[in-house]
């Protein structure tokens, strides 16, 4: 009997092996036919490589590399900072100058220079390295300026100094809770009126995806996209508020998440009432606290959690809302979760408008405008007799920075040390005033205002720790 | 010669351990495995690495509950429960050409230990470390086939990835290489390797091939009729396995496996069914 079992055992394994074998000869075969045609296509190929490899080297240039000792770009006070600087010329001429180099603050202070002698022949690299004394909390620019025989450059670089002992004024009324509080009781008074209408173009067999309509502050009509995965019973819930002027669209990309995408008032689809182009968005009804746009936006966000936790029959997890958004987004999200406790996580990146006052500050000391500044900017230079006073009279009941403290769930916040629209030093402000102990941050070195996909993978890690789903 | 085929519960031990190989498990996550499995041979291989053939009538069969237990202490770290209680057929011939049957019975050795992840390159791939310790759970004072009767400790690196170009494309890799020292005057110490691919198949289904052994060493390198005595042997062997994803948090694995080269060893075939529980 166990001969018999043997035998049929080896024949099922020795079936399995020729499976695979079948299909590996299936595959061979194939190959063989295709000979002829890729030995044709590898001979182009390798003659295009060999052009290509003339253009580069006829593209003579300078390559910079500069590291930060710390990946992350982050310090601690009492260490001295380092940087690795490699350069590699691809000039036939010997490239001979040199290297400066400036370390300031965000309000342009210099704190420290140097300069080191540059002799590259062709096709040779030299590595330099950079030490920067131990600096106060804070975050530093390291500009780095090349110039040789045929190569000028400046190659900038942002590092941070034990950015959670940053400290900044909360400029917050007397009267923000009272304010907030009249609003949402305002949102009440408006019946939702939810529609949810299947949109089965876009629905697939693992995804069902409905287009969600309903009423928001002030009678508004705004939109979003829900989509519900066809396995599983109940999901947690990945509610994505929007970037400033981003239309939202279905998030096909979660298996096990519910995904809802806002478009509030004015974005995307939420267009049928309020039209504006990006270029007034941010600063529409800026003269009134009550008519300021982002107080139906974030009004919009708070409707969108009346949306989800009264739908907990398609298959909503009400106790696992995680609310995410980016730049503008991150500001109608910690908004979201100060003024809604429904929210159980909440992870942003880049929040636009963080502690605006310091934005203000920092962006006085760019050589060209940006936004959020350049729409706020010229709001004020073409409206005579607006103040700055005046801004901040309105905007404080805006600055996330203000609703910080009331933000009591896990937040995880992401941000790039070159971002200009948030400055790093704007948004780390913002973070140390959070009113949760569970709060993480992540800083990308090299990006300017978005993060990159080590920082998504830590966020999908960390929210899964956070709602303990697997 | 005598020859009792018995179950090598060493053979077990690493299997559900490969539910999560050089992977974290996560912070607060938990998963838990309990399996069936089950093992037979007739032939085997002598001291030499030659294949002899069986007694008619003798041979092993064996089948085990096991229970693999894992939790996600802190982001990196997780601790690693496994318990494997077999029932284990044996039958032999005497000198008189008798054939003699034996049963032996009972929860067999417990794996305790703690694995480390080492590097996370870039969430591409994880490097590990596991220390463990090996407890035996029945009483060593009696003659037990179960095991060595003696604790062990074992300390095993583990390479685990995905691989998202060329044509493996979504399949994922697990490498693990370990030593285990059993801590008797003879030891023995074991060296152990394991190399696997899973492919997926659409959203809910995977396939794997593993290829695995043990390479044992010992002063005590006399032949033993009853083969779990034996400390000096070696083997490899061939796995095949399958999974299904019924919900986020359950699934199942059915794997067979086939020992391709041995030496003091049983020549034998087996399979096991895993069921993968995330708490």
């Amino acid at each position: 009997m166990l001969k018999n079992y043997n035998k049929r055992f080896i024949i099922l394994f020795t079936l399995v092996l020729l499976a695979g074998s079948y299909s590996a000869m299936a595959q061979i075969v194939d190959a063989k036919k295709e000979t002829g045609a890729a030995k044709k296509e590898a001979a182009a190929a390798k003659k295009d490589k060999e052009e290509a490899k003339k253009k580069e080297e006829a593209n003579e240039e300078l390559i910079p590399e500069i590291d930060p000792s710390h990946k992350d770009g982050l310090y601690d006070d009492d260490e001295t900072i380092s940087y690795k600087i490699k350069l590699k010329s691809t000039y036939k001429e010997t490239q001979a100058g040199k290297l400066s180099y400036d370390v300031l603050t965000d309000d342009n202070r210099t704190v420290l220079t140097g300069q080191l002698p540059l002799n590259l022949k062709y096709r040779s690299s030299d590595n330099y390295s950079v030490t920067i004394p131990k600096q106060r909390p804070g975050f530093y620019h390291f500009n780095v300026r090349i110039n040789t025989t045929s190569y000028d450059d400046t190659v900038k670089s942002v590092f941070g100094v034990s950015p959670l002992k940053l400290t900044s004024t909360l400029h917050r009324p007397a009267d923000f809770d009272e304010f907030w509080r009249e609003t949402l009781a305002e949102l009440k008074k408006v019946p939702p009126d939810y529609k949810i209408t299947p949109d089965k173009e876009q629905s697939t067999k693992d995804k069902k995806v409905y287009l969600v309509e309903m009423r928001s502050y002030d009678d508004i009509t705004i939109r979003g996209w829900l989509v519900i995965p066809t396995f599983g019973h109940r999901f947690p819930v990945h509610y994505r508020v929007p970037g400033y002027g981003v239309p939202m669209h279905p998030n096909m990309d979660a298996d096990d998440f519910i995904a809802f995408d806002i478009d509030v008032r004015g974005n995307g689809l939420s267009r049928d009432q309020i039209k504006l182009n990006t270029d007034i968005y941010s600063t529409t009804g800026i003269e009134d606290r009550d008519r300021y746009i982002y107080r139906g936006a974030i009004m919009d966000c708070i409707r969108g959690m009346d949306f989800l936790y009264s739908h907990y029959n398609l298959g909503v997890d009400t106790s696992r809302i995680y609310v995410e958004g980016g730049s503008q987004g991150g500001t109608l999200g910690i908004a979201t979760a100060a003024l809604d406790k429904r929210v159980r996580v909440l992870t942003v990146q880049v929040p636009l408008y963080s502690d605006i006052r310091d934005t203000y500050d920092i962006s006085a000391t760019y050589a060209e405008q940006v936004f959020p500044f350049k729409m706020f900017r010229r709001y004020y230079d073409t409206h005579p007799g607006y103040t700055w006073a005046n801004f901040y009279k309105v905007f404080d009941y805006y600055d996330p920075q203000n609703f910080a403290p009331k933000v009591k769930c896990p937040v995880l916040m992401g941000i790039g040390l070159l971002d200009q629209f948030c400055p790093p030093r704007s948004s780390m402000c913002m973070f140390n005033h959070l009113g949760t102990k569970n709060k993480e941050f992540i800083t990308v070195a090299n990006s300017t205002h978005e993060v990159n996909f080590n920082y998504f993978m830590f966020q999908n890690n960390w929210l899964r720790e956070q709602l303990r789903v697997p | 010669m005598k020859k009792i085929y018995l179950f090598i519960i060493l053979f077990f031990v690493g299997w559900v351990n490969q539910a999560q190989a050089g992977w974290p498990i996560g912070k607060y996550r938990n998963v838990v495995i309990p399996s069936f499995n089950y093992y037979t041979s007739h032939d085997g291989w002598n001291s030499a690495g030659q294949k002899v053939k069986g007694a008619p009538g003798a041979g092993f069969t064996s089948y085990a509950i096991g229970l693999y237990m894992g939790y996600g202490i802190s982001r990196r770290l997780d601790l690693v429960v496994n318990v494997l209680a077999p029932q284990q057929n044996s039958s032999y011939r005497n000198f008189k050409d008798s054939l003699i049957k034996q049963q032996s019975s009972g929860i067999g050795d417990m794996q305790v230990g703690l694995s480390y992840n080492l590097v996370n390159f870039g969430y591409k791939s994880f490097l590990s470390v596991m220390g463990s310790g090996i407890v035996p759970l029945y009483d060593t004072t009696k003659t037990v086939a179960l095991g060595y009767a003696t604790y062990g400790a074992e300390l095993k690196l583990m390479y685990s990835g995905g691989i998202d170009n060329g044509f493996l494309k979504h399949t994922y890799y697990n490498m693990e290489v370990g030593y285990r020292r059993y801590f008797d005057t003879q030891g023995p110490n074991v060296l152990l390797y394991t190399a696997s691919l899973g492919i997926p198949l659409g959203k809910r289904n995977q396939i794997g091939f593993e290829g695995s052994g043990q390479y044992s060493t010992s002063t005590n390198k006399a032949f033993n009729p009853n083969l779990a005595l034996n400390k000096d042997y070696s083997f490899t062997k061939a796995s095949f396995d399958y999974g299904h994803t019924f919900t986020r948090r359950f699934s199942v694995f059915v794997t067979s496996f086939y020992t391709l080269v041995g030496r003091n060893t049983g020549l034998g075939y087996g399979g096991s069914v895993q069921l993968i529980c995330k708490l």
